[in-house]
């Protein structure tokens, strides 16, 4: 009876022990598996990726049946894509499958997760077991993770920029660029239709520059542009102006009174070349006129 | 040479004419502007006809002038009943009792005469005017059978505005021979007044004429001096025509735009200024060019003497004749403010 008693006990254990080499037969060996670099510091959203490769007489349509649905939840670590990839064919082929995972989880502490464990029933024949793998979740805040909705802030309009003070600013400066080019166009510009330019002596300049484009010394120009400006002293001062009479129209035109000096040479210069004899430098004349014309005639202006 | 010679000609009768202007001014005061126009009026050798009132220096002036001058001084009274051969001559009773006949102040000094000074001249009659125009402008007459010349005889006339009774008018071709009518005003410096009237020296006109320096021009020598001085000055084109602009305007007023207030300007000339008149102007000018050390005219030379030189030849319409002075005056003074130079640029 002892005999039959441990006769069956061996019998049991022995049956025991076959059992698991039974099922390490269909099980598919591993040839190379790569799991996410960093264990530590996992946050939410964060995607894991393990890679394994091994070798399987299925075909990968067959295999890519059996893999996990994508979108499959374990311990708030979710299945986001799954991919294979046959790498040699032959009566054995070899494949690469690529999954990755998708941390979820509102846990507000530090814990330890892992990537799950998983069979895959390739066939009756052959299964490719996955162990699970270890991870640190590191949460994002210390305290909690609530719910957005608390902190969700009703819709309103971005706030606009001001544009009555860049309004002002522009208006500002247009005002300012628009004086500067009414005060650029009133200095240099000759036309006589524009306000204030039709004056006498904006009138002589006028003349004068354009007698003196001549680069030819001509005496009857030079005659010409002499009375020009005579004439613009004259309708000036209202009546006829000699060199004895200058002192009395400055007296009357004050604001001439700058150019006192040059206006006593220019009667000179002009006594000189119309009424005697002597000699003159012809060159320098119209560009003297121009030059004193140009000045009175700013003066007019009042530039 | 002969140019540095007649600069330096210039230059030494500039000196004396400035001298005789300053040797005047010192027993004349208030008369600067006078002085000086009759200071070209001696080197331009034209007579000259005075205007202004009684007591105001005419004489005293004049006698100075002649003393700075040189050559005798004559004068004579224009009266109602003058006559023109109390120009030439007069008679008397000599010692012996008989009657003697004597040169009269026209002749008297002969060659030597300088100034002769006709004292309110339209008092005379025309006749008188007509023979001492004809000496004026010929200067020589012929007396005692034979003919006497004055070739540097300056005549002076005065003739007082203010009285009008037993007065002759001077006839516009009688003004004509006259270079200048001058006036002769009462100074209105205050200070000047005062001096006149309170200082002594002023009291007695023959001691105050002694102290200006005689014989300073040596009248002898003007006549030819001027022509050196008239040939010297030149004229440029500009000039002739702004003179001929304003011998036209003097004709024409209208044409230039000249306006007068309250009076017709196209009625009121009857004769605008002469050929004699205008050749008179540009002598005196020439004359006040070398004045102002210049060789050439200018416009201004022209307007220091034009007003005396123009005004009293303007004949106007009689309705416009009482008012003469002031209108020539006025007249005057807008043809040079009005006339452009050149008018036609």
């Amino acid at each position: 009876m002892k005999t039959l008693i441990f006769k069956s006990l061996f019998i049991v254990s022995f049956l025991m022990q076959v059992s698991p080499v039974l099922a390490d037969d269909s099980t598919i060996a591993i040839k190379n598996m790569v799991n996410p670099a960093r264990s530590s510091g996992v946050e939410i959203g964060d995607v894991l990726k393990r890679t394994v490769t091994f070798d399987s007489s299925i075909s990968p349509n067959v295999i890519t049946k059996a893999l996990p649905v994508k979108g499959t939840r374990n311990d708030e670590v979710e299945l986001v894509e799954s991919k294979l990839e046959r790498l040699q064919e032959g009566s054995k082929n070899e494949y690469k499958l690529d999954l990755s995972y998708q941390v979820f989880t509102k846990s507000s502490k530090s814990r330890v997760m892992s990537l799950p464990a998983e069979t895959i029933n390739i066939s009756s024949s052959e299964k490719l077991i996955l162990p699970a793998w270890n991870f640190w979740f590191s949460p994002l805040v210390e305290t909690s993770i609530v719910n957005a909705k608390a902190n969700v802030q009703p819709q309103a309009k971005a706030p606009g920029i001001d544009l009555n003070q860049h309004r002002m600013r522009l208006s500002f400066f247009s005002g300012i660029l628009l004086f500067a080019v009414v005060g650029l166009v009133y200095v240099n510009a000759n036309a006589q239709w524009l306000p204030f330019l039709g004056g006498n002596f904006a009138r002589a300049y006028k003349q004068i520059k354009q007698l003196s484009k001549s680069k030819i010394a001509d005496a009857n120009s030079q005659k010409k542009a002499l009375f020009s400006l005579h004439q613009s002293f004259n309708k000036t001062y209202g009546s006829n102006l000699f060199a004895d009479d200058i002192e009395d129209f400055i007296l009357r035109h004050p604001r001439f009174n700058k150019f006192h000096q040059e206006i006593v040479s220019f009667f000179a210069l002009s006594n000189r070349i119309l009424f005697s004899q002597q000699p003159h430098d012809d060159s320098q004349l119209m560009p003297q006129l121009l030059a004193i014309s140009k000045s009175l005639r700013d003066c007019e202006r009042g530039v | 040479m002969k140019t540095a010679t007649i600069d330096n000609q210039l230059a030494d009768w500039r000196d004396k004419a400035l001298k005789l202007e300053s040797e005047v001014k010192k027993v004349i005061v208030g008369q600067d502007k006078a002085i000086k126009l009759m200071n070209i009026a001696i080197f331009a050798r034209g007579h000259v006809l005075l205007e202004g009132g009684v007591g105001v220096g005419k004489t005293t002036l004049l006698q100075s002038i002649t003393r700075g001058i040189g050559g005798a001084y004559e004068r004579i009274e224009g009266t109602v009943d003058l006559m023109p051969n109390d120009l030439i001559y007069h008679t008397f009773l000599g010692a012996d009792g008989r009657p003697q006949i004597d040169e009269g102040p026209l002749l008297r000094a002969g060659e030597n005469l300088s100034v002769f000074f006709f004292n309110e001249i339209n008092r005379a009659r025309p006749q008188v005017h007509a023979l001492m125009l004809r000496v004026m402008a010929e200067r020589h007459i012929t007396a005692f059978k034979r003919e006497y010349r004055l070739p540097h005889m300056l005549v002076f006339a005065d003739r007082n505005q203010v009285e009008k009774n037993e007065t002759f008018e001077i006839p516009s071709a009688a003004r004509d021979r006259f270079m200048m009518e001058i006036p002769i005003e009462i100074p209105e410096d205050r200070e000047i007044r005062k001096s006149l009237i309170f200082n002594t020296r002023f009291q007695h006109a023959e001691k105050l004429t002694q102290q200006v320096e005689s014989d300073i021009l040596h009248f002898d020598q003007l006549n030819d001096f001027s022509d050196t001085l008239q040939n010297h000055i030149q004229t440029s084109d500009v000039i002739e025509d702004y003179a001929l602009d304003l011998w036209e305007a003097t004709q024409n007023p209208v044409k230039y735009g000249i306006k007068l207030d309250s009076v017709d300007v196209s009625k009121l000339i009857q004769a605008g200024a002469s050929p004699r008149g205008m050749g008179m102007l540009l002598k005196a000018a020439r004359v006040h060019a070398w004045m102002m050390q210049r060789d050439s005219l200018y416009p201004e030379d022209i307007h220091a003497v034009f007003h005396e030189i123009i005004a009293h030849r303007l004949a106007f319409n009689s309705m416009y004749e009482s008012r003469r002075t002031a209108l020539a005056r006025e007249l005057s003074s807008h043809i040079l403010s009005q006339v452009a130079v050149p008018a036609r640029a």
